[in-house]
């Protein structure tokens, strides 16, 4: 399964990718929508997570983005706590159970990406 | 030409908008806050994957260690920066009236509002004067004022996307710019809620000819404004 992991901070997405890989997942990441487009041009992903809020793109935004670059890619969205409005349309746009509040247990996470990725 | 924008305060109108604003303020640092969180839970988790593996023969890379603790203590450094600005602003309402440093408000409202704006795409500066510029003014409301002007600049933002704040003396008041700005942004009539705080903190809007607002803040509170 080819992964993208996008939010801007890179602490997070860096330590995400390695505890993946130690799970043997090989996950991709960036730190911002336009990087993670430029990467989505090279690589066709299956599967991404996105942050929703993120400066310049938000993850919604990039999902739209991706779904015309990788047809078929899955996503989940990871995000902090946002508004009841960022909730539905959030959930709107990856279903409801695909919609993370951070701080997710690693185990959580990847039950997740096995489900969006049937 | 110098414009001014000035009516009487609406206390009701006043008093819900600046929940709204204090909201606003909160949960974008709480949204920080889980960030942090996030990093925290990711970094133990390599801590626990690294000695799981260590467990079962492996071995502990002890640089690794090392920079995996640098990294936690520099996210330490950075939450405790914000809560500092929490702090702050959260104490802004504890008093009505209060002599603070303007430039230092200036400050706090542009570092409370980054990651907002940053979700716009829009970078915020300051420049301060170096030294205190006091005035005798309502912290919270002065911050709410100071936010929704920001807030007018970051949605009106010129082509270099980055809204300059600066921060000076005048005659007897304090001067804050906010450059940046489109020359419809700046012109546009202030709103019922900057008119409001505007009145209540006895304050004036000006337009400078180069495109820019000025915020004119007494360094004394006029004696009708709130009191």
């Amino acid at each position: 399964m080819r992964v993208l992991l996008v939010d801007d901070e890179e602490e997070l997405v860096s330590a995400l990718a390695e505890r993946l890989s130690f799970r043997g997942i090989e996950a991709t990441w960036a730190t911002s929508g336009q990087k993670a487009l430029e990467l989505a041009s090279k690589v066709c992903f299956e599967l991404a997570v996105l942050d929703v809020k993120m400066p310049g793109m938000g993850g919604i935004e990039l999902k739209r983005k991706l779904v015309e670059i990788c047809p078929g890619i899955k996503i989940l969205f990871l995000t902090g706590h946002g508004s009841e409005d960022d909730f539905r349309r959030g959930s709107a746009e990856s279903g409801r159970e695909f919609y993370l509040v951070k701080p997710v247990a690693i185990e959580d996470l990847i039950k997740k990406m096995q489900e969006a990725a049937k | 030409m110098m414009t001014t924008d000035t009516q009487p305060a609406d206390w009701k109108r006043l008093g819900l908008d600046g929940l709204a604003f204090f909201g606003r303020i909160s949960a974008s640092i709480s949204h920080e806050l889980k960030n942090f969180l996030a990093i925290f839970n990711e970094q133990a988790g390599i801590l626990e994957d690294m000695a799981l593996f260590a467990e079962k023969g492996g071995e502990l890379r002890i640089e690794r260690l090392k920079t995996l603790a640098g990294n936690m203590q520099a996210q330490v450094k950075r939450a405790d920066v914000v809560l500092g600005h929490m702090n702050a602003f959260a104490h802004s309402v504890d008093t009505p009236e209060a002599d603070v440093d303007a430039a230092g408000v200036a400050a706090l409202v542009l570092a409370l509002s980054r990651r907002l704006a940053a979700c716009k795409g829009v970078a915020l500066t300051i420049s301060e004067p170096g030294v205190s510029l006091p005035v005798r003014t309502s912290p919270f409301f002065l911050q709410n004022l100071l936010f929704l002007l920001l807030w007018r600049a970051v949605e009106g933002a010129d082509a270099s996307r980055s809204v300059r704040v600066s921060v000076a003396p005048g005659q007897s008041a304090v001067l804050v710019r906010f450059g940046g700005m489109t020359r419809a942004a700046v012109s546009a009539p202030a709103d019922d809620r900057e008119t409001g705080l505007l009145a209540m903190l006895g304050a004036e809007l000006r337009r400078d000819p180069d495109g820019a607002l000025i915020l004119v803040l007494p360094e004394q509170p006029v004696a009708s404004a709130w009191c």
